[in-house]
């Protein structure tokens, strides 16, 4: 176990010592982030890196492999363009969180902003408090969880992928082209499964899945021309 | 990008300086020009206009002259090019749209704030930049609402920064955070029914649209920011402040963010990020507004 001291350290040389740090150790304490943007981008290893305190944008950015756990809030984009490893935010973050993921976990304990999950290709993400508009936004694949209540427009457009809610009113809140079913009992073993991995207890029965429609996305409506005799015209 | 932040705090002392913190923490999302628009509980009628040059003072003197006695007067060097002017006047307040049209005809004067409770003060460079050069000189006040520029749209220079204000709506301030695309025609539509434009931003299009849907149309602050809302085209996050409302509304895909965060004894937070909230209250859970939404907090 290694600790590392960022105060007043630029974002460039704070990555440059993670990369180096993750080679060697096992495990990575870090100190007074001070809400610094940019930490921990295109990381790889297999390290475990604790934060003691609150991270800014682009927390996590082509994550690769380590487990990143920040102890306070994390601010925009977080987890952007993530492609394995775990995030986990034991309080709140900003908007836009984990777009375009394609691979890994994260877990966010607090709530989310607006259009989380937006345009996620794979990987499971897991909202324990509240989300905000337009969340799994265009998704791809991957798996959204959402645990609190969601905003408007939810699973807009999506492409592929699942969101689970367990919000009762998302019913009105639905964007456009997606379904809403009960939570089939495969899908119920891969949610119970990261459920018992990250000791969230919740039951999973009354969660509901949002997915895209596989017909009907679209309605044309076919241009019927009229044909009048000349005398009507 | 360009931030916005704003509140509404009765209770607090110095709202002047809480607002500054607020934008300093919103730095990063633009330094080309800062500005805060706060509103006053006085009554007397102050401004505050830049002269391009200091030896145009006696020209300001003689037109302000035609209308009322000045008080309290200073004139100061900004943080760039800009001589500021800081005073009061002995005049009808029924007159301050005519002497504001009068003062902003002089091509090297442009007003910044004229009216009863509003002082705008905005220059050049980043919060820091704004107190240091100018003694944020208020009294108790009620609320104010301010931005950080990112130049996208028009020049930079400090008359075509935010907060604007209107001749036609004493009083009305507003701080967009986005592009409006049809600026020309609107600019257009509003030239031919009189309406004249100081600057070539197209933020000011949006002061006098909505100053001229309150005071020629006759109405209130929320019917205007609709009748707004349906008009502009583009990426818009505004806020408006009036003597006793402030009212913020967004286009209907939500491109640029506003975070809002009400108190229970009624203080409002605003901003377009929630750190800019941190320096009032920090680590609380400010809700997103939603698209295509208008919302008014009256004071």
């Amino acid at each position: 176990m290694v600790r590392l001291d960022i105060s007043g350290m630029p974002t460039l040389e704070v990555n440059r010592n993670l990369r180096e740090l993750v080679q060697q150790n096992d495990e990575i304490i870090v100190e007074n982030p001070h809400s610094v943007h940019n930490f921990a981008t295109a990381l790889k290893g297999k390290a475990k890196i604790t934060v003691e305190g609150s991270t800014g944008f682009y927390t996590g950015g082509f994550l690769q492999g380590p487990t990143l756990i920040i102890k306070g809030n994390t601010g925009l984009y977080t987890g952007d363009n993530m492609d394995g490893g775990e995030i986990i935010v034991e309080m709140n973050t900003g908007s836009n969180c984990a777009p375009s993921m394609a691979g890994g976990t994260m877990l966010i304990k607090g709530h989310s902003g607006s259009r989380t999950g937006w345009g996620m290709k794979g990987g499971n993400l897991i909202v324990c408090g509240n989300v905000g508009m337009w969340s799994g936004k265009m998704t791809l694949g991957g798996r959204i969880i959402i645990l609190g209540e969601v905003g408007m427009g939810i699973g807009e457009s999506m492409y592929g992928g699942i969101i689970h809610v367990l919000d009762p009113k998302v019913d009105e809140k639905l964007g456009g082209n997606v379904a809403l079913k009960p939570i089939a009992a495969k899908e119920k073993k891969e949610v119970e499964k990261l459920f018992k991995k990250f000791a969230i207890e919740q039951s999973v029965d009354s969660f509901r899945s949002i997915m895209p429609k596989v017909y009907g996305r679209h309605d044309y409506v076919m241009f019927k021309p009229t044909h009048k005799k000349r005398a009507e015209v | 990008m360009c931030g916005i932040a704003g509140l509404i705090a009765k209770e607090r002392s110095d709202l002047g300086d809480d607002l500054v913190n607020m934008l300093k923490e919103l730095v990063h999302r633009g330094r080309d020009a800062t500005g805060v628009a706060l509103y006053e509980q006085r009554d007397d009628i102050q401004a505050r206009i830049t002269l391009t040059d200091p030896s145009f003072e006696n020209d300001l003197h003689q037109i302000i002259q035609n209308y009322g006695q000045i008080s309290n007067a200073k004139i100061y060097q900004g943080v760039g090019i800009f001589t500021f002017f800081e005073g009061s006047v002995a005049m009808d307040s029924n007159q301050i749209s005519q002497l504001h049209w009068d003062i902003d005809s002089h091509p090297n004067l442009c007003v910044h704030s004229l009216g009863q409770h509003l002082k705008v003060y905005k220059d050049q460079g980043s919060a820091e930049d704004l107190v240091a050069v100018h003694q944020i000189d208020v009294g108790a006040c009620t609320h104010g609402i301010g931005h950080v520029r990112l130049a996208t749209e028009s020049v930079e220079n400090i008359n075509f920064a935010h907060p604007f204000v209107s001749y036609l709506y004493p009083g009305l301030s507003l701080v967009h955070n986005g592009q409006f695309t049809n600026y020309f025609n609107m600019r257009r539509k509003l030239e031919s029914l009189g309406i004249r434009f100081k600057t070539a931003n197209d933020t000011e299009m949006a002061a006098h649209f909505i100053a001229y849907e309150m005071k020629e149309k006759g109405k209130d602050l929320e019917s205007a920011l609709h009748a707004a809302l349906d008009t502009f085209d583009g990426i818009f996050t505004i806020m408006v402040a009036t003597d006793n409302q402030i009212g913020a509304f967004r286009d209907r895909l939500a491109f640029k963010p506003v975070v809002i965060y009400e108190q229970d004894n009624g203080m409002v937070l605003f901003g377009s990020e929630q750190i800019s909230l941190t320096p009032i209250i920090s680590d609380v859970y400010a809700t997103e507004m939603e698209p295509g939404g208008v919302k008014i907090w009256s004071v």
